[in-house]
Parts: C-alpha cells; sequence; structure tokens
C-alpha cells in the first residue's frame, strides 16, 4: 500500500473518530468487559469480584440444562429463519401481482415490524389463551381442543416461533419485494417466448435473481433470531420448564435475575462465539454460490 | 456487495451487544455503593456528628426534605399508598416523599435496585420481598435499622412478632414489615354448595381429595376444583407450607438440604397427584386469582395480599380458610417489607424510617390492610382501629388467626438468591411434567447446593 500523506491520515481521523469512538466506548470495550467478566464470580454489587478461573465455562458445558438451552437457541432459530424466509417470498410473490387493495395489504403485513414486542406478546397471549383464546375458538370449530400453549413444554416453543414469525415477516416480504422489482422484465418475456413454464421461470429466473436479497436476509435473520428477547420475556419468561429458554434469555437471568455475572459473561461470550462462527461460514461458504447481476 | 458488509458488521455489533448487556455495569470495583464491609460498622462512620445529649449516631439529624420511595404497588396498591403519602405529608410538612414505580412484581424492584447501586441512583425506601431482603444484606447495601428505631422510638413491641423477626439477622433488624401476607385457602362457597360440601375449608389434604372429587364431578369443561401455579408465580412459597404439613424441610437453618427425605418426596409427589392421578387439579396458565375469580377454579392457594382485590372482583360468595393439614399445620409468611440504603446521608435515613414508621402505625397498617389485604402488621391494629372492619369482613380475620400459627420460612428459598426460581422449577418438573419428586429433589437439591456454595457461603464466612 502507498503511504498517505499525513494531510489525508489527518482528514481519515477526523472521519472515522467520531464512529470509532463510540463502536470502541460502548461496544468492543463492554465486549472485552464481558469476556473478562466471565472469569469471576461477581453479584453486580459487592465490591470485590473473586477469580473463578476456567470454572465458569467447565460448568457450563458439563450442565445439562445449558445444552438444552443452546438446543432451544437453534432450534428456535432454525424455525424463525426458514419460516420468515419461505412465507416471506410466497407472500411478495403474491404481493408483486397487480391485485386489488396491493398497497394496503402491504401495510398491513409491514405494520407488525414497527409494534414493540412487548406489546406484540402481551396480544398474542390473549389469542393463546387455552380457554378463551381465538386459536381456542377456531381449534374448538373444528373439534379439536386447544393444546396448553402456555403449560405445556411441547407447545411453548411454537408458540413463541409462531409470534415471532409473524412479526418479522413483513420486513422479509418488504426486502424480497424489493429484491423482485429488480428482475428485469425481458427476461420473463424471453423464457416465456422459449416456452418456459411459470414454475421454471421461477426456478430459473426469479429465484437466481433473489439469492443476494435471500442471503442478506438469512444473514440478518440469523442474527436477530439468535438475540430474540422482548417475545419470550413478555409470554413465557423462558418457561415452562426452560422449554423457551434462548441462550440471550440465560443471559439476562443469569445476570439480572440471579446476579451472577460471571455465568451470564460466559453465557454471552459462547453467543457471540455462535454469532461470529455462523456468520463467517456464511459469508465463506454461501456467499459463492450467490448470484450478483 | 457494500450493504451486505455493513450489515454484517452491525449484525456483529448486535452480537456485541448482547454482551455488552454484561459488560456495561463491570468497570466499578471501586465504588462506594458497598462501604468496605471490614470497616464500615454502623458507628464508625459517624462520629463526630452525633451530639453527647443522645445515645445513637443519628442524635440530632435534622431529616432530609424530600426521599424516594420505590415500590411495586403489590396488589394494585398505588393509590392505597398515595393515600398513605398524603396523610404522612399532611402530619410532616416539612418531609415530602416521592414514589416511584419501581417495576411490576418483586424480582423487578430487585434488579433495578441492583442496577441503581451500580449506578448510583437509590431511593431512601425499597421494598424488598421476603426473598430478596437477605440478597442485600449479604452485599451490605442496606442499611442496619436499630439504632434509627431506638433514635425515633418506634414501639417494636407492638409489631407482629413473625413479621418482624423475619427481617433479623446477626442480632441486628434489616427492615420493616410492610406489606405482609400469608398464603390463605380461598374457596367459591357457590361451587362449594353445589357439590354439597360444607361451608368451611377442608380440614385436612384427604378431606380435599374427597372433595376435589366430589367439585370435579359437577364442573364444567376446563373447571377445576383447585388450581397450582406456576414456578415464577412463587409456586415453592404456597408449596413451603405444604412440605411442612407432610413433615418435611426444604432445608434447615444451616442451609443444609433436606429434599432427599420420603417426606419431601411424599409433598412433592402429592401436589403431582392432584393434577395427574387425582385430576381434580390443574396448573393455572397465567394467573390463579384471574381464575378463582372468573370461576374456573373453585378453590386455590393464594396471598392475603389479593384478598380485597378477589372480593371486590368475585361475583360469588368467597369463604377463606387455614391451609388444609397432612400430619401436621404448617403456613409460612411472606410479602414485602421495607429497607434503607446503607449508601444514602444520615438525614435521608431519617426521614425514611420517620416514614416507615408512620406508614405502619396501628390506623395507617389498619388502613392499608382492609383496601389491599396484607396483614395489618401491628398487633394493636386487630384490636383497636380493624376491629370493627374485621367483624363485617371475616374472610380478614381468617388471615389474622392464622398469622399467630405461621412461622419463617426456609433458608434453601428465602436465603439462597434465585433459591425460589429453582425450587419453582423442580415444582413444575411434578406438576407440569408429572416426573417423580423422587428424582426431581436430587437435581433441586444438588443446584441449591451449588447456589449456596458460591453466592452465600462465601459471603457469611466475611
Amino acid at each position: 500500500m502507498r503511504k498517505l500523506p499525513w494531510k489525508e491520515w489527518v482528514l481519515f481521523l477526523a472521519f472515522v473518530s467520531p464512529n470509532l469512538v463510540l463502536l470502541v466506548l460502548f461496544t468492543y470495550k463492554p465486549l472485552l468487559e464481558t469476556f473478562r467478566l466471565s472469569f469471576y464470580n461477581w453479584d453486580l454489587i459487592s465490591p470485590t469480584k473473586t477469580w473463578v478461573g476456567m470454572d465458569n465455562y467447565t460448568d457450563y458445558f458439563s450442565d445439562e440444562t445449558d445444552r438444552y438451552i443452546i438446543r432451544n437457541t437453534f432450534v428456535f432459530t432454525f424455525a424463525t429463519v426458514c419460516s420468515t424466509l419461505v412465507f416471506g417470498l410466497m407472500l411478495a410473490l403474491l404481493l408483486n401481482r397487480r391485485l386489488r387493495g396491493r398497497d394496503a395489504a402491504r401495510t398491513v403485513l409491514f405494520a407488525p415490524y414497527v409494534v414493540s414486542g412487548a406489546a406484540i406478546g402481551i396480544v398474542w397471549l390473549f389469542v393463546f389463551d387455552p380457554r378463551f383464546g381465538l386459536v381456542a375458538a377456531i381449534l374448538d370449530r373444528l373439534g379439536i381442543a386447544s393444546p396448553n400453549w402456555y403449560n405445556d413444554p411441547n407447545y411453548a416453543m411454537p408458540m413463541v416461533i409462531i409470534v415471532y414469525t409473524w412479526r418479522n415477516l413483513g420486513y422479509a416480504v418488504v426486502v424480497y419485494l424489493a429484491g423482485l422489482q429488480t428482475i428485469p422484465r425481458e427476461l420473463y418475456e424471453a423464457a416465456r417466448v422459449d416456452g418456459a413454464g411459470s414454475f421454471t421461470r421461477f426456478r430459473r429466473i426469479t429465484l437466481p435473481h433473489l439469492s443476494p436479497v435471500t442471503f442478506f436476509l438469512l444473514v440478518t435473520s440469523i442474527l436477530g433470531s439468535m438475540q430474540a428477547f422482548d417475545i419470550i420475556r413478555v409470554m413465557t419468561q423462558g418457561g415452562p420448564l426452560d422449554s423457551t429458554k434462548t441462550m440471550v434469555y440465560q443471559v439476562y437471568e443469569q445476570g439480572f435475575v440471579n446476579y451472577r455475572v460471571g455465568a451470564a459473561s460466559t453465557v454471552a461470550t459462547v453467543l457471540f462465539v455462535f454469532l461470529l462462527v455462523v456468520t463467517v461460514l456464511q459469508v465463506r461458504f454461501l456467499e459463492r454460490r450467490v448470484h450478483y447481476s | 456487495m457494500s450493504k451486505l458488509t455493513r450489515r454484517h458488521l452491525l449484525g456483529m455489533a448486535g452480537g456485541a451487544a448482547a454482551l455488552g448487556l454484561v459488560g456495561c455495569g463491570g468497570d466499578d470495583d471501586d465504588d462506594t455503593t458497598g462501604g468496605d464491609p471490614a470497616t464500615t460498622g454502623p458507628a464508625s462512620t459517624a462520629g463526630n456528628s452525633a451530639s453527647p445529649a443522645t445515645t445513637t449516631k443519628f442524635g440530632g439529624v435534622k431529616p432530609a426534605a424530600q426521599i424516594t420511595f420505590w415500590s411495586v404497588h403489590p396488589a394494585n396498591s398505588k393509590a392505597v399508598e398515595e393515600e398513605l403519602i398524603k396523610r404522612f405529608e399532611a402530619k410532616n410538612p416539612d418531609i415530602k416523599v416521592k414514589l416511584e414505580t419501581a417495576g411490576a412484581n418483586y424480582a423487578e424492584v430487585s434488579q433495578k435496585f441492583n442496577a441503581g447501586l451500580a449506578a448510583k441512583q437509590i431511593p431512601d425506601v425499597v421494598m424488598l420481598s421476603d426473598v430478596w431482603w437477605f440478597k442485600y444484606f449479604l452485599a451490605k447495601t442496606i442499611t442496619p435499622m436499630d439504632d434509627l428505631l431506638k433514635e425515633l422510638k418506634v414501639e417494636t413491641a407492638d409489631y407482629q412478632d413473625t413479621l418482624f423477626k423475619d427481617y433479623q439477622y446477626d442480632g441486628k433488624q434489616w427492615a420493616m414489615p410492610f406489606a405482609r401476607s400469608t398464603p390463605l385457602f380461598y374457596y367459591n362457597k357457590q361451587k362449594w354448595s353445589a357439590a354439597g360440601l360444607p361451608d368451611r375449608g377442608p380440614k385436612t389434604w384427604d378431606e380435599m381429595d374427597e372433595w376435589g372429587a366430589k367439585l370435579q364431578a359437577k364442573a364444567g369443561a376446563n373447571e377445576y376444583a383447585f388450581t397450582h401455579v406456576k414456578g415464577d408465580s412463587y409456586a415453592a412459597w404456597t408449596f413451603q407450607g405444604i412440605i411442612w404439613q407432610f413433615g418435611g424441610r426444604y432445608s434447615d437453618e444451616q442451609f443444609k438440604m433436606l429434599l432427599d427425605s420420603q417426606q419431601a418426596i411424599d409433598a412433592g409427589n402429592y401436589v403431582r397427584s392432584q393434577v395427574f392421578s387425582k385430576k381434580y387439579a390443574n396448573v393455572t396458565a397465567n394467573s390463579e386469582t384471574a381464575d378463582f375469580v372468573a370461576g374456573t377454579t373453585a378453590s386455590m392457594l393464594s396471598s392475603t395480599g389479593g384478598l380485597a382485590g378477589v372480593l371486590r372482583d368475585a361475583k360469588f360468595e368467597v369463604g377463606t380458610a387455614f391451609y388444609p393439614e397432612k400430619t401436621k399445620f404448617g403456613c409460612p409468611t411472606g410479602g414485602a417489607g421495607l429497607g434503607i440504603p446503607e449508601a444514602v446521608p444520615d438525614a435521608n435515613k431519617v426521614a425514611a424510617m420517620t416514614f416507615i414508621k408512620f406508614i405502619t402505625e396501628p390506623e395507617n397498617t389498619a388502613y392499608y390492610s382492609q383496601n389491599v389485604g396484607y396483614m395489618p402488621v401491628r398487633k394493636s391494629a386487630v384490636t383497636g382501629p380493624m376491629a370493627e372492619f374485621l367483624k363485617s369482613k371475616p374472610q380478614f380475620k381468617t388471615a389474622i388467626d392464622q398469622l399467630a400459627k405461621t412461622q419463617p420460612q426456609d433458608s434453601a428459598r428465602v436465603y439462597i438468591p434465585g433459591g425460589d426460581a429453582i425450587l419453582g422449577k423442580g415444582l413444575e418438573r411434578m406438576i407440569l411434567n408429572n416426573e417423580d419428586a423422587k428424582n426431581v429433589w436430587p437435581d433441586v437439591k444438588k443446584e441449591l447446593e451449588k447456589a449456596y456454595e458460591n453466592d452465600v457461603k462465601p459471603k457469611l464466612k466475611a
């Protein structure tokens, strides 16, 4: 690299420092601090912290509950990301047609994304109420008894997955719609002239052209899902029996309910490593297959 | 692609934010909130300000002009608290009290207090529940009250003994009782008579089993004779009474965990059988009092704190009774007391205690009790200002009568930070997952022992 004259250096620093200072202060310093705290036992308020070395990590990796929570985190992420992308694409294809009331439908779909998670959680708690809720009423019409969504560990996770997907669907739809608009019409016309059916056109034209958008959505949704908190906090508090407890919830619970800052920092550090690895893998292996026009 | 990398970076920053969540209070090793535990006794900081005429370090200290009170308004008591403050300010025009909502439940006020201690933004009076005050005693962040009580001539002998002594440790008083409760057996008289039952609570759990079957026979779809609560609704509190009634305990005073006893296993399997084999009990989806008022459960064990609300909201006649017995009687107390942070100036401590003294005076605790449901914390309130009221509302009297038979809770639940949640999760495994107590309690025991070793033992030694 060619050496920059000092004037350019000053200019460079002047441009970069406001952001850099904020990042260092509010992101990287706490990050390092958290990493450091994972080697201590501390209750957040006592003046002294006890150095425990790797104890928090050995505890964490030998505990069955912790493994269960890691599993929950991945189940939740996998399910929400898949359903958001699949349903998001389907709805975007539908809304890309010239339908009556299309704009209104787009607005309605996007609205949940800007509503606070706490409000969504409370409303959906009513929807899922096993006795008086909307879901129970619909199932009742079909002659099916409503499962006890709040108390049954097998149903609580599907419940939060449904709510979280509902909330984020609008975002995926909007991004997919934007992607669909960029595909040149001529391609479809040419394909039609060549006798390609609608499925072939979708597979050979639409999907490849949407791959950058899909990749973008995949990365952001995975990061978002792995850090989902508000809906779980409001709807289930991680229960029943830890069945909806994810790693971020565990960070909160260990740190600010049980006041085990060391244990919380350990979970946070492990989660950070997971996110880093997932993202690096995606960028390295998936991005190659992304088709940029 | 440029957009992508930026996003990617943002995402990483997001991951870092999750980390930052914990890192944020991290660098204040040298703060003063706790004081130096080794040297800061209640007397050593005072010295110079105490005048020779008085016996305590608070003699001659002028109360602060304004204090802050952090409350969670338990059982929707905000308006009642505001009225008490109005009365206080009328009587003490020099002290203003600022009431602040510090959360929706006891765990939340504790979280806020903890964060406040780190950020040095603390109230002068803080509401601390039965399971939280001890943590702040361990961290040396609440002040011992003995000198304040003496200085302000608080009639400590008139406080209900069990409620007052709950906050004693190491020979000192760490908080004062305020919104105190016991669990109470509530029953729906309409459903009781429909099932042909006498107008009283069951004397024993065996009788409850018999009655439960009769009630269940009359129950509609999704209706139950009795309901249990989940862990985060303090299942381990109502179960504290049940385990005693079966002759067991969570733990003893020396933090020895006793959950592997046959009695503890029997008690656990009993509540499990109510749900899974006898099938007259369910586990409430979110609130036992809401279910009871709606009529979907015919009876429940719930705090006296909600009594006024239940009587107001129920469209049927409500009966209250003592806990049923098994081999013996057993009933814990619960609810919240008021603490004063160690780090506030003496003037604020004096004003805070003046306020606590006032709102627990017989007329005021009586007013609070009648309008919310918590126990009057003063003996003379029962015979004095509340006597008439108790005659017209016998449901309240049950709670006060039962108070005489209560005992302090086991250390595992109230002294181990997070102990209540650990026990509650164990109970959930029994009443939600139908797991045998024999397999559940050993796990719970192990977890409690670990929490004790990590969070309590090192601090008690210090």
